[in-house]
């Protein structure tokens, strides 16, 4: 009678599942720092990579930067959002991760802030950072230049808030989506049930077999319980996908990986 | 004991058996669907939150393309007009009409701004951009994140057993949040 366990169990492997279907091929994050269209020269990189690893220390924000040449087909917004949604980028529960993201071949950008951190970090003023301080340099073909200077300031912008909040308990803007336990109490009883049953079906076979197996006893156990997996015709189109689906981020090599926080979609970004 | 009390007796058991697989079944099923709907409400409710955001930024844009694009009065009228559907649509189906609407309404706006270069270069308008085309990016998260519980949902209502448990307490297969192709253009903000 485990079904409704088994339902959900379904359905959080069902949506993830068709979230990859429609997701494009997305990489696995080498770090903070994840230079697939090679515009970060090493001096960059390692500064960047040290302040994402201070403004974490000092405020368990997650800052992740990836650059690709291209999102296509997806784009750059659905690409954002599931790469942050892969990746789980930000303190789980107080989801404040931010990615930017940079297409280089598409001249796009997008700066995405989890759940967590868009009271501090507005579209508004994610905008103002990229006009002022990334576009202008993208312009120019400094792409290492744009992204550090953007990067900077969205530090300030973090720390300046985690160092209000040090004293105090940092709230985080929304409430983090709710995460039902499996076990809940009418599973309970329903599993209750079910061992009531097994333990019925259990007489009821000895029985079977001493009382009708000579007459017309070929109802076989299969039979007996076929109602219970009739819902099984399910497990056909969740199948596969989803493999390794966990809790926390997604992690790889030496690197750590990310917290486990989520976005809804903020941010801002534009093409140059 | 006869043997016929002891068929009788099996066969008993054997209702009671039939009768708790079918009874636990169909409360396995109604707590499920249970589960679903609830899920399909509170992201509809997310959902609900950025259209409601979305209305909350209108007023403001529009005050503010007024005082550069004078001779833009329909369009400014037909923006006006789907935000106050908007906010007077009460189900989900007539909220997900009146938010395509209001999208389609946007997006002819946000053609006609690209003939302004004095109102892109205006700060405040950026920054109403900028937060606009944020919002639509978290609606078309949330509208996802709905449509996968509704997608689930209706399959567990359509499908036997579920079917006859959903019909039997009275559950509707919910509506998907559709976007008619017009209205999918998310307004681009572009930096000339």
């Amino acid at each position: 009678m485990c079904k409704r366990g088994v339902g959900i169990l379904l359905i959080l492997l069902t949506v993830p599942a068709l979230a990859a279907a429609a997701a494009p091929e997305l990489p696995a994050p080498a770090g903070s720092v994840t230079d697939l269209a090679g515009v970060l020269d090493n001096g960059t990189k390692g500064r960047l990579i040290r302040l994402i690893q201070n403004v974490r220390e000092r405020t368990t924000a997650e800052m992740a930067i990836l650059t690709v040449p291209t999102t296509a087909p997806a784009t750059i917004q659905e690409y954002s959002v599931a790469l942050f949604d892969r990746w789980k980028i930000g303190k789980r529960g107080q989801d404040n991760g931010l990615l930017l993201l940079v297409a280089v071949q598409d001249r796009r950008l997008w700066i995405t802030t989890g759940y967590g951190l868009e009271g501090i970090l507005p579209d508004g003023k994610v905008g103002e950072i990229r006009d002022r301080q990334i576009i202008p340099y993208f312009r120019a073909g400094q792409y290492a230049e744009g992204i550090l200077r953007g990067t900077e300031a969205l530090a300030t912008v973090i720390l300046a808030q985690g160092n209000e909040e040090s004293q105090g308990h940092g709230t985080p803007t929304r409430m983090s989506r709710q995460r039902t336990g499996l076990w809940s109490g009418s599973t309970g009883v329903l599993l209750g049930l079910f061992l009531l049953l097994v333990l019925f079906s259990a007489g009821l076979s000895a029985m079977d077999r001493r009382r009708f197996v000579r007459g017309r006893g070929t109802r076989g156990r299969g039979g007996f319980w076929g109602p219970f997996w009739f819902g099984s015709g399910w497990g056909g189109w969740s199948g596969g996908g989803s493999g390794g689906w966990s809790g926390g981020g997604f992690s790889s090599g030496s690197f750590g990986g990310f917290g486990g926080g989520s976005t809804g979609g903020g941010g801002a970004g534009g093409s140059w | 004991m006869k043997p016929v009390w002891i068929v009788i007796g099996a066969v008993l058991v054997l209702f009671v058996i039939a009768a708790a697989i079918v009874g636990g079944t169909f409360v396995s099923k109604w707590n499920q669907l249970v589960t679903m709907d609830t899920d399909i409400k509170a992201k509809w409710a997310q959902v609900d939150n950025q259209l409601q955001r979305r209305n909350d930024l209108i007023p403001n844009l529009v005050e503010t393309v007024k005082g550069f694009a004078t001779q833009e009065r329909s369009i400014m009228e037909s923006v006006a007009n789907a935000r106050a559907r908007m906010a007077g649509a009460g189900s989900v189906q007539d909220r997900i009409a009146a938010s395509n609407e209001l999208s389609t309404a946007l997006s002819r706006l946000l053609v006609v701004v690209e003939n302004y270069p004095q109102l892109k270069s205006d700060a405040t308008f950026n920054r109403l951009m900028d937060e606009l085309a944020g919002t639509e990016n978290r609606l078309a998260v949330e509208r996802k994140r709905y449509n996968d519980a509704v997608q689930v949902y209706n399959v567990a209502v359509r499908q036997f057993p579920g079917n006859v448990v959903a019909s039997f307490l009275g559950f509707k297969e919910q509506p998907f949040f559709q976007v008619p192709e017009a209205a999918r253009q998310v307004p681009q903000v572009k930096f000339q």
